[in-house]
């Protein structure tokens, strides 16, 4: 600090004594080394040339960095994932809309219906078999997926894997998406000769079966006035052993769980 | 006589006016009363019922708020319009203004699909305007817009400004001036309208 300050006070010095020109590049020069410290500031290198910048240790093990370079974040537990609180968002939600705050009474009755939602979702996926056909179901891979709105809905999704297969199930309820494939169903656009797909029955419903080799095989099943079931399967031999491990998914139980018709 | 006819009348109109938010208030009810034994899909449908009827009160004090002229247009109320649905959408409140010769619709529409590609197009000050000279970038109190002018036989103008979660449109026919249409905008309660939007 004090060596910036002994060097700002001669340029000053400088500056008075030089003519008018002399001073404009002056302070040119001191404006461009202003900027390049900025510059290597922001983005932790070193005039010296040494590699300062670098970690003194693994990220990991360490956690802290010996040069200007930004920390790296090597602890922490994440988000709590706790969904909101339907009765104390319901509770608040009545207060608000008596005291005449509708934005606040749709914001708190929004979070009560995520949290249900969410409660409903979860419901579900622990409706789901832990093992389909080998593969155990990856935990962190479960998401419940609530907007409020009709174009995403409710969607609940769980991955089942090994090292060679992998089995991917979606549950949609409320979601747009849903009226393409009951118009592909119902308008008998798909023919039993149609390559890649066909129309089948799953468990009493009428379904769409897909396949493409980049994706592997896609079974689509509409259940209940809004809902669907899609299972995707990836690596799986033939169509048979696909369709046996989408067999042990029991559509009833997760229609009672939606609470749909 | 006349005043006994006005006072049944105001008494039948009170009665009725508190319907909607007594169906909030029992929706909550009944959501409350589902979620504590269990039923979850009932105590979402009592929700989503409840969200649609708050949208449908919010609609009305939105209207209440917009003029009753619009920029020398007379507002015609009886094609105002409020839809509560949970779906899409959500809240839209439409109000159209207007004579044969000159027209002005107003759109407010919550959690619209179009907010982010609006929203998106507003980051880029740079793109505004450089593609197409009939466009151009606006702000009303404080809300950053877009300003649209459609030329041809009937000019008009389309204006867009994302309100928080709120896309509030207005569409001018007939006006071949932007400056009557920029006052028009800004006649607007766009704060009323961020109050509800949020």
């Amino acid at each position: 600090m004090k060596y910036v300050s002994y060097v700002l006070f001669f340029l000053l010095s400088c500056m008075l004594a030089q003519s008018p020109l002399h001073s404009q590049n002056l302070l040119k020069k001191l404006k461009d080394k202003a900027e390049d410290k900025v510059v290597n500031k922001v983005f932790g290198e070193d005039n010296s040339g040494t590699s300062t910048g670098t970690s003194s240790g693994t990220a990991a093990s360490s956690g802290t960095q010996t040069g200007q370079g930004r920390m790296q974040n090597t602890s922490g537990g994440g988000l709590v994932s706790t969904p909101p609180d339907v009765k104390k968002n319901l509770a608040a939600a009545s207060s608000a809309f008596k005291s005449g705050n509708y934005g606040e009474a749709r914001y708190s009755a929004r979070q009560a219906l995520l949290g249900v939602e969410m409660e409903m979702g979860k419901k579900v996926l622990a409706s789901l078999p832990q093992k389909v056909d080998g593969l155990d179901a990856d935990p962190s891979q479960d998401r419940v997926t609530s907007t409020g709105i009709g174009f995403v809905g409710l969607a609940m999704e769980r991955t089942y894997r090994s090292d060679a297969k992998e089995l991917h199930i979606l549950v949609n309820n409320d979601a747009l998406m849903l009226s393409s494939v009951n118009t592909y169903l119902n308008a008998g656009y798909v023919s039993t000769d149609e390559p890649g797909k066909k129309v089948i029955q799953f468990q009493n419903y009428k379904a769409l079966l897909s396949y493409d080799d980049a994706s592997g095989y896609t079974l689509n099943v509409p259940f209940g006035q809004s809902s669907m079931f899609s299972v995707q399967g990836i690596n799986y031999s033939s169509e048979d052993a696909f369709m046996a491990a989408a067999g042990q998914f029991d559509i009833e139980k997760i229609k009672k769980g939606l609470g749909e018709k | 006589m006349k005043q006994l006819i006005f006072i049944q009348l105001w008494v039948i109109l009170m009665a009725f006016l508190p319907l909607r938010a007594q169906e909030v208030t029992t929706r909550l009810q009944e959501a409350e009363k589902s979620y504590t034994s269990g039923q979850l899909e009932e105590a979402r449908f009592a929700l989503q019922e409840a969200i649609a009827s708050i949208n449908q009160e919010i609609g009305k004090e939105i209207l209440k708020a917009l003029p009753a002229n619009l920029g020398g247009l007379p507002a015609d109320t009886k094609q105002d319009n409020v839809s509560g649905s949970i779906g899409f959408a959500g809240l839209s409140v439409t109000r159209v203004y207007g004579t044969e010769e000159k027209s002005a619709r107003v759109e407010i529409v919550g959690d619209s699909p179009l907010l982010t590609s609006i929203n998106a197009f507003l980051a880029l000050p740079a793109i505004m305007g450089a593609s197409d000279p009939n466009q151009k970038r606006i702000r009303v109190a404080g809300y950053k817009g877009i300003l649209q002018k459609e030329t041809g036989d009937n000019p008009s103008y389309n204006v867009q400004i994302p309100v928080d979660q709120t896309l509030l449109t207005l569409n001018v026919t007939g006006v071949a001036d932007e400056n009557t249409v920029m006052a028009m905008v800004n006649a607007l309660p766009v704060d009323i309208i961020a109050k509800y939007s949020k």
